[in-house]
């Protein structure tokens, strides 16, 4: 996973980062574009379909939370073990947008190659939703 | 662990079932210390949301949502096949005659509105044929490699960025609630709020950032609405 798809801005961030980071990486444009809301986002959300029992229980658990406990609740659980199918239909719901985000940010502060590992993941990610929508 | 933030506690499903109380996640609790702090202040500085209304909006605005699960219901059809109906135009077409042989009864319950639903539909459709090729495509047999490897990734994310991971169990928890209901602005005010949480660290690095965010979706008009069960199944 040596590519990166990234936006033009996001490119302009990435060739900030020092040589010895950028080198080994092959950017390549994200061209998709994808123009969120909330009613789609909450459309997404009501596709979503979980198969991971740990993950079914904890979304009955969350049902009337406080906003205190549904933190704790959120803050303790990790994606470990979590099926590839889940978290597919995890990342669709989030989307493209929320994904972009985090990408900008994480671009912002990237010191490692472990971090454009992870940049890369979330962005191969993003490239696979946009080109979703492209012919939807 | 305590949290100063508040979260937006999403209301009780439809059939108000008494929920348990709180315990403790059985579900991996591997999340060390170090990042629990992370979790702390990233939830510290997320900014209170309230919701818009509450159990009285029930009373007096009870919107239809076309969602797969409400249609199937309601026409007492199986999900897949609504789900399939919804990704072509004809489909759309016909699911929408057929609520539409119940018009005076959903006006009658609901705030309704035909174009609303046709408009409702579309989003659906969308939402349905883009899903239907996402999922296609990471799982498929070229892409197996490549997707387990950033898959893998993710579900490291904890560790190291731990305010993904909430952003990931929070969309969790909203879809619990969108099947039924409108999950509303609060939530999805969250999910927004969260995503800019997670690089707020850096930003203060670099003044390009604003200009690569994403501008959040517009503000939602109406008040933070919970749509009942679909009508004549309860």
């Amino acid at each position: 996973m040596n590519t990166i798809y990234l936006t033009g801005q996001e490119k302009r961030i990435f060739s900030q980062l020092s040589d010895v980071l950028r080198e080994g990486w092959d950017i390549e444009e994200e061209k998709g574009q994808f123009q969120d809301s909330e009613e789609k986002l909450s459309m997404r959300m009501a596709l979503l379909r979980l198969h991971d029992p740990k993950l079914l229980e904890m979304q009955k658990r969350a049902v009337g939370l406080s906003s205190e406990k549904l933190a704790e609740l959120l803050a303790k659980t990790s994606l470990k073990g979590v099926e590839d199918d889940d978290l597919a239909e995890l990342t669709f719901a989030i989307g493209p947008s929320i994904l972009s985000k985090l990408i900008a940010g994480l671009l912002l502060q990237a010191k490692t190659d472990a971090e454009l590992e992870d940049i890369s993941a979330l962005a191969l990610i993003r490239h696979s939703l946009l080109k979703s929508y492209v012919s939807a | 662990m305590t949290f100063t933030a508040s979260i937006p506690a999403p209301s009780s499903p439809p059939d108000d079932n008494p929920q348990p109380e709180y315990q403790p996640a059985e579900i991996d609790h591997e999340v060390p210390d170090s990042s629990a702090i992370s979790h702390q202040r990233i939830m510290s500085t997320v900014q209170p949301l309230q919701p818009k209304g509450g159990k009285n909006d029930v009373e007096t605005s009870r919107p239809f949502k076309a969602t797969p699960e409400v249609i199937s219901q309601f026409l007492e059809l199986k999900v897949d096949e609504v789900l399939a109906q919804m990704q072509s135009v004809g489909g759309r077409e016909q699911l929408f005659a057929k609520l539409m042989e119940h018009e005076e009864y959903l006006r009658k319950i609901h705030d309704f509105n035909p174009e609303e639903l046709r408009r409702q539909l579309e989003v659906a459709g969308e939402a349905v044929s883009a899903k239907e090729k996402f999922m296609k495509d990471v799982t498929s047999p070229e892409k197996k490699t490549v997707m387990r490897r950033a898959w893998d990734r993710l579900k490291g994310f904890a560790l190291h960025h731990p305010v993904i991971t909430v952003l990931l169990m929070a969309c969790l928890v909203a879809g619990g609630y969108a099947t039924w209901h409108y999950a509303g602005n609060t939530i999805m005010a969250w999910l927004h709020g969260l995503a800019e949480t997670a690089p707020a660290d850096v930003l203060r690095r670099a003044t390009e950032a604003p200009a690569i965010i994403p501008a959040p979706p517009p503000a939602p008009s109406g008040p933070w609405h919970v749509s009942p069960l679909p009508p004549g199944l309860g």
